[in-house]
């Protein structure tokens, strides 16, 4: 009778036994969820605030660190502001890179600003492998340019990039400004078609190719390179800690 | 292991996706490479739709896969193993799509999209292995 009574009592004792285990194991199950799932979303807002960050700071890349230098000016080039600026800014650029159409308002909004204090040029660099309107709209910079129109062209080639950047006549549509800005037509065709248009334009382009220009806008600031500025705060700010160490 | 792969992979893809959604929201241009055109694509009328960049979708559907998929690897139900196939699916047809636009509209690639692409392709092919499979297992 005793004996059966602590069989008895051992299988409960093992029935409890079993239970607790299965509960034990069910609370683990359960942790390693919340676990798994805390761990799922740290992950995440973590790399969310890691992108945030990289957005707003372009990482450093080895041009940052190296100095690259472009050429000289030279009586070719096609400036504005103030000639015995200390501050000279560089822009080398394709009227048709989307980026260079952001970085347009930009440059535009520094130059009218910073009109006695810097002297900014800009430097043709038609990246014509992948735009297809590169080289026509330079040409068409550069007509304009002899007949002392150039900003005005450029303000329209990049106003109205969309317009003109995706056709196959572009150089109609270049006319049409032209008409608009009162140049003599017959003179900008011929212009926009002649050697030395070329000439200029392909002795910037790989004069800034030879520097190490890989992308644009690039810009630089009395003859060094600088890491794009992302606002037009960011590029202010550089500007003026540039006046100040003049 | 496939539901795991399946995991890491869509997280690379929101990461992605949410690189691109995060620039543009804030007017900047990620860092891209000319030689592909990626700032041609991502300027794009093709890579918003209204205000809302395409990238948004994109990142919404990589964190919905990986949710599901990490469901998945804690309750193998068929019905979660379905609604992750249908979202692999929407997911490749979506990316077949974006591929085409650049190929043949854009004619310029950038790598953010090209990778988002391949993402979404290996997901997709994961989720057939595992959807074949779970039919088999079905007891």
């Amino acid at each position: 009778m005793e004996e059966r009574l602590t069989k008895k009592e051992l299988r409960e004792k093992r029935r409890l036994e079993f239970t607790k285990q299965e509960e034990a194991q069910e609370r683990t199950e359960k942790v390693k969820k919340i676990a798994i799932w805390a761990g799922v979303a740290l992950l995440l807002i973590g790399s969310v605030w890691g992108l945030f960050k990289l957005a707003n700071k372009p990482s450093l890349t080895s041009s940052q660190t190296e100095i690259v230098k472009a050429p000289p000016l030279t009586q070719e080039d096609i400036t504005k502001g103030n000639k015995d600026a200390k501050i000279v800014l560089i822009e080398y650029s394709d009227f048709q890179c989307p980026a260079c159409g952001y970085y347009y308002p930009i440059a535009k909004q520094l130059t009218e600003e910073y009109k006695d204090k810097i002297l900014f040029a800009y430097r043709f660099f038609p990246l014509r492998q992948i735009h297809q309107n590169a080289m026509s709209s330079s040409q068409a910079a550069y007509a304009a340019h002899l007949q002392g129109k150039f900003w005005e062209m450029h303000d329209m080639l990049f106003e109205s990039q969309k317009d003109w950047s995706e056709s196959s006549d572009a150089k109609d549509i270049f006319i049409s400004y032209a008409k608009k800005l009162n140049l003599n037509e017959e003179q900008f065709k011929k212009d926009m078609e002649s050697d030395e248009a070329l000439r200029v334009i392909n002795n910037q382009y790989s004069a800034g190719a030879q520097a190490g220009i890989n992308s644009t806008p690039t810009f630089f600031l009395n003859g060094v390179k600088i890491q794009n500025p992302q606002t037009y705060e960011a590029f202010k700010s550089l500007i003026e800690s540039k006046l100040k160490t003049q | 292991m496939k539901f795991l792969l399946i995991a890491i992979f869509s997280f690379l893809g929101f990461l992605d996706a949410t690189y691109l959604t995060i620039t543009h929201y804030q007017n900047s241009i990620p860092l891209c490479s000319i030689t592909f055109g990626c700032e041609k694509v991502l300027t794009s009328q093709y890579s918003t739709i209204g205000t809302i960049p395409v990238s948004l979708p994109g990142s919404i559907f990589y964190l919905a896969v990986m949710v599901f998929s990490i469901v998945t690897l804690q309750v193998k139900r068929a019905l979660f193993i379905k609604i992750l196939f249908f979202l692999a699916v929407v997911g490749v047809i979506a990316s077949i799509g974006f591929f085409l636009i650049q190929a043949l509209i854009i004619k310029s690639f950038c790598q953010y999209c090209l990778f988002s692409e391949v993402i979404a392709l290996a997901i997709f092919i994961l989720s057939i292995l595992v959807f074949r499979t779970s039919k088999y297992d079905k007891v």
